[in-house]
């Protein structure tokens, strides 16, 4: 007898897999029930529909999400920051069905849009902490025009939420975790003191153990 | 338009040809651009544009010449162009621009100089 | 207005329709019902909304074309000012086709296909801008290879995402031609040279201004 939770997370697990493959619209209650091994009235006892099972989902990545910006908060040093795009990387990689539905689901499910909004707005505001973090350090350069760092952060932000978009409208399949970091990089890059430079020429010339 | 298309190597080419023009149009030396003092029979004449290949670029001439009196005449170089058709489009407009008399009623004939054939 | 033919007609509040609801969510009755016309007369001039995107995707076709055609008219920054506000009064005019990403690689390839064709060329120009006033002097030399066509990614990006995640974060910069371009020219600004800021300031930074009031 399987406890209530791991068929919670049973069925979660088949949603994701599912929604990824075929697209949220696409997809039915029965496809996930039968993914997860279990009935349809067994499915609707835990979730009620398809609205509550992306809610849960989308809970689930923007936690995992507040987290990963929780991490580096305190000090974000250049090799903080590198750490931070690669597992936004892998966190988009797991959820790629919200990241290139994303507006089809907002359009579904206004609660969603509701939160996204507001998560969004505040990953923003997160970047533009380490941005001003690191110009006060001395590794960039203060603002050259007013509103740059603002524009920066918000240019950060999209380049990393639309990864996936891009890479579909020009057809390149291939999942490049080097070409998505070097994207964000190069935004920073004109922006690099000469300390900056330093230590990001460290950072790839001796890049520090991912799975440590 | 379908069936001409320019693959992305060729497009860039493309772009580099005309990046490169902005730097290999050349306006005429100084000399050229000098102030003639004594220009007073510059207001009767007609101008006559002229574009002539030189050292792989396309020269604009100018040439004002007296419409009544032959051997009144200057020529000057305006400016050089990679490009014929860029070349003669702004010979035209030069030539517009330097005439004296818009509406271009001032006109060179050969048949007012007496000029011997022989 | 009056003289629009009625396939005109149809094809505009096909556009509008698109944009406000998604390709996805438009019938033909929708269609017919906006510009007052029978849903039979609407089939007479077009068989079914596959014809209607396909006669749509040509008129993109042709637009995109023509904003691509205007590089180097001006011999300064102001060239590339001028095509943003092309690229940008494409975007408004359009939304959905950028919007409705999803949707058209399910069901629409041919627009898909046809947006390859310009994709390249787009950032290709980008690109060359870069070369071009780094040669006069403007923009400073490549700090590391490839960082300039990294940039020029980043603007077709912006240009290509500023509809959709504008919708997605419930912002009116949608309609603002002043934060768009602000955002682009954000993109080179960093690499200007004394002169580059010099001619940004005295040709671009008023532009700006004036939108800014305008809006």
């Amino acid at each position: 007898m399987p406890s209530v939770k791991s068929t919670k997370q049973k069925i979660l697990q088949a949603a994701l897999k599912r929604f990824n493959e075929g697209g949220i619209v696409n997809i039915r209650l029965q496809h996930i029930a039968d993914e997860a091994f279990v009935s349809v009235g067994n499915l609707a006892y835990h979730y009620y529909n398809k609205a509550a099972i992306a809610k849960a989902l989308y809970e689930e990545l923007t936690k995992q999400q507040r987290s990963l910006l929780a991490q580096y908060r305190i000090v974000p040093l250049f090799d903080n920051i590198d750490r931070l795009i690669r597992q936004t990387f892998q966190l988009q990689q797991q959820y790629v069905f919200f990241y290139l539905d994303t507006l089809e689901i907002l359009r579904a499910y206004p609660e969603i849009g509701v939160a996204h909004r507001k998560h969004i707005d505040s990953q923003i505001a997160q970047l533009r902490t380490i941005l001003d973090f690191n110009s006060a350090r001395g590794a960039l350069v203060p603002e050259p025009i007013e509103g740059a760092f603002e524009r920066l952060a918000l240019q950060i932000w999209m380049t990393m939420d639309y990864w996936l978009n891009q890479q579909s409208v020009r057809e390149e399949k291939a999942a490049e975790e080097e070409a998505y970091r070097q994207a964000v990089w190069s935004l920073l890059l004109p922006y690099f003191t000469q300390m900056g430079r330093q230590e990001y020429e460290q950072m790839l010339e001796r890049p520090y153990d991912f799975f440590f | 338009m379908d069936n001409c298309y320019l693959d992305n190597g060729a497009y860039n080419e493309l772009l580099n040809l005309m990046n490169n023009q902005h730097f290999t149009d050349h306006a005429g030396s100084a000399a050229d651009m000098d102030f003639l003092s004594d220009d007073w029979w510059l207001r009767d004449t007609a101008v006559i544009d002229n574009v002539v290949r030189r050292d792989g670029m396309w020269e604009i001439h100018l040439v004002f010449a007296h419409y009544k009196e032959p051997r009144k005449l200057i020529k000057r170089i305006i400016s050089r162009y990679p490009s014929k058709k860029k070349a003669e489009l702004n010979a035209w407009y030069m030539k517009r621009l330097a005439a004296k008399d818009q509406r271009g009623t001032l006109k060179v004939d050969l048949d007012d100089f007496s000029l011997c054939a022989s | 207005m009056a003289d629009l033919s009625t396939k005109q007609k149809i094809l505009n509040a096909s556009i509008r329709l698109f944009n406000e609801n998604g390709m996805a969510n438009v019938r033909l009755q929708q269609i017919a019902n906006d510009i007052g016309i029978s849903a039979g007369n609407l089939a007479y001039h077009f068989r079914n909304k596959e014809a209607i995107v396909e006669a749509i995707n040509e008129d993109l076709y042709q637009e995109t074309s023509q904003i691509l055609s205007y590089y180097r008219l001006f011999p300064n920054l102001m060239d590339f000012d001028n095509q943003l506000n092309q690229y940008f009064r494409f975007i408004q005019k359009y939304p959905f086709y950028f919007l409705d990403l999803l949707e058209i690689e399910r069901h629409y390839p041919e627009i898909r296909s046809k947006r390859q064709l310009h994709i390249e060329k787009m950032i290709s120009q980008v690109r060359k801008r870069f070369d071009f006033n780094r040669q006069r002097g403007l923009i400073v030399e490549e700090p590391r290879p490839g960082v300039y066509d990294d940039v020029a990614n980043a603007i077709w990006v912006l240009i290509t995402f500023w509809v959709p995640q504008n919708q997605v974060r419930g912002t009116e910069a949608t309609l603002k031609t002043c934060e768009f371009k602000e955002m682009i020219w954000n993109q080179m600004f960093p690499y200007f040279t004394e002169k580059g800021i010099a001619e940004f300031d005295q040709l671009i930074r008023p532009l700006l201004e004036r939108h800014s009031s305008d809006n």
